[in-house]
This record gives structure tokens, sequence and C-alpha cells, in this order.
């Protein structure tokens, strides 16, 4: 037989069905013999038996056909924002929001990575700074500041050979 | 007919099929709205505006979850969100009881009851009140509410365990006694 302080501690699993069928056994019998635990009990089920009266009887005399009425008016001519949202919505349809985020989330990875490794490396822009012509030497310079002294043999360069 | 069916014709845009998929949820939803608001007018106008978000967003529900609570989530998001635009500027509706059988003293007493439970609620934090709402009126397991308020079950049984506290302590003189 459980003691009280770990009964009060199940009840209102207990109210709320929520305990093991063994348990809700074992509490039904020790709330029969203890008035402690048998007063809280019957607090939580009064709470249960008046806050449901109380809504319930407040909801009660509200024609349900008024409901409808409003319904049925804003569904027959929605406001222009709704038609925004619901065309918007349409265009979407069959993905949901969060499947079209991550469909986005995925190009944009896409774009960022992959786009750049398949994409060519560009061409060298390469300028000719100066020859000199005394000496067999040409000197370029790529983007960078790169510096490039090509040395060729006298006769190859009149022969048009690099 | 039965309620994927209903489903099923809404979604391919029969919006007769509608009215017949609400049917069973609609006094349910008005009553949860009107424990959040007590007030019916403002309770009406929630439910209109739950049916109307219900039928504009059923194309994105999934028959993988239960219909009812994705019409109390969308129900108890539309709440949360009146609640936070009004702030505390809710007006609780006094209301005018229907005429009892049981004499002058118990009705008074009963009025007088509701008047308590109407403040003490309004006390409430909303999510507590959510929680109490679905539990003790609409009669929600602990997941289903779970799933209602997308929240844990951890968090369901101490928002219920609060909310009942403080309900107990607020109607102490009117719970004891009662056998």
């Amino acid at each position: 037989m459980p003691d009280c302080s770990r009964v009060a501690s199940l009840l209102e699993l207990y109210v709320d069905e929520a305990l093991p069928q063994d348990e809700m056994a074992a509490v039904k019998k020790h709330v029969r013999r203890c008035r402690r635990c048998h007063k809280e009990l019957t607090e939580l089920t009064a709470l249960r038996k008046h806050l449901r009266e109380t809504v319930e009887t407040g909801a009660a005399d509200v024609p349900l056909s008024r409901i409808w009425e409003g319904v049925a008016e804003r569904l027959d001519s929605p406001t222009i924002w709704e038609r925004i949202v619901w065309a918007g919505k349409s265009i979407v349809f069959p993905f949901r929001p969060l499947k079209v985020l991550a469909g986005v989330a995925a190009l944009v990875v896409l774009f960022l990575f992959i786009v750049p490794l398949v994409k060519s490396p560009p061409t060298p822009r390469v300028v000719v700074e100066s020859v000199e012509s005394e000496h067999p030497i040409m000197i370029f310079q790529g983007e960078g500041e790169i510096m490039v002294v090509w040395l060729f043999e006298k006769g190859e360069g009149k022969e048009g050979k690099e | 007919m039965e309620e994927r069916e209903l489903i099923e014709r809404v979604q391919r845009g029969e919006k007769d099929a509608f009215q017949d998929l609400m049917a069973p949820y609609q006094r349910k939803i008005y009553s949860l709205l009107y424990g959040m608001v007590w007030n019916r007018e403002d309770a009406l106008e929630l439910t209109q505006e739950v049916f109307v978000k219900a039928y504009r967003s059923i194309r994105s529900f999934r028959m993988a979850s239960s219909f009812y609570t994705w019409v109390y989530r969308i129900a108890v998001n539309l709440a949360l969100d009146f609640r936070r635009r009004r702030g505390k500027h809710i007006e609780i509706q006094r209301e005018v009881d229907p005429p009892s059988n049981r004499g002058p003293d118990s009705s008074l007493l009963r009025k007088e009851l509701n008047e308590k439970i109407r403040m003490s609620m309004a006390t409430l934090p909303p999510h507590q009140r959510v929680a109490l709402l679905l539990r003790e009126v609409e009669g929600l397991t602990y997941k289903e509410i779970a799933k209602v308020m997308g929240c844990r079950l951890g968090t369901v049984m101490s928002r219920l365990h609060y909310a009942r506290e403080e309900m107990r302590r607020a109607l102490a003189p009117y719970l004891q006694g009662e056998d």
C-alpha cells in the first residue's frame, strides 16, 4: 500500500487516468481509506465538474448557425490580402512551407559551393610590361603583381619561335 | 460519410463538404475559445476565424495526423494571438444564468461560483489556461494536448499542475466539503 505523500503526487495522474492499471488500483484502494487523500481527490474532481459546467453553460445558448453565417460570408468574399495569401499558397502547393524553405536553402548551397567548382578558372590577363631591345629579355606582368621574366636565345625570337 | 473522405473533398475545393466536416467540432471549438476569452461575441468571432483559417489551409493537412488536434491547434494559436493583441484588456462578460430549479440559494451560489471561476481563469497564464481547458473541459489526453500545444508531455503536466493548484487555491471555499 503506497503512503500518503506518494499517493498525493499521483492524484492528478489518477484523475486524468494516466497511470498504469496496477497503480490506478493501488491509488483507488488508498483513497478509500485515507481521509486526506480522499479530500484532495474530491477537490480535483469538483474543480473539473465546476469548470466544465461554467464553460458549457456560458457557451450553450449561442446558435451555431451564427458561426456559419460569418464563415460563409468570408469564404465567399475574401479580402484582397486573403486572396494574395491564398494564391501564394496555391502556387506552393503541394509542397509544405518547410519543404519549400529546405529546397531554397539547398539551391543556395548548390549555387554557392558547387557552381564555383564547376566554373573554369579565369584566364589570367597578361600584359607585356616592356621589351628590352638591347638584351634578350621580356618582362611580363600578370594580375596580382606577379612578374614573369622570360629569357630566350637571341636567334629564336627573330624566327618567331618561343 | 467518413471524415477522411470529407477532408479529401474539401481539399479538392468542395466548399459544401466543409460544413459537414466541421459539424462535430463547432461546439467544442466554440467552448474552448469561450473559456479562453470569456466573452460570447469574441468567442464567436474567433470561432469563425478558426474555421476560415482551417478551410484556407486544409490543403496542407496530411492524413497522418488527426484532424481534430490540427483544428484545435489552429484554435489555440488564434486564441493566444487574440490575447496578445488585446493584452490585459479582455472584457469578461457577466453572464445571465439560465433559470435554476435548485432553489434560490443553490442558484445564487452557482452564479457566484461561475463568476469566481471566470475571474480565476482570467488570471492564469494563457498556456496554463489552454492546458486546463483542453484537459478538463475538452477531455484531451496529455499526449493530445502536447500535440495541440506543440510542447512536451512534461510541459503539459507541469502547466496542468500549476493551473490546478492556482484554481484550487482561488476556489477553495467552494471545493471543500463537496462529496
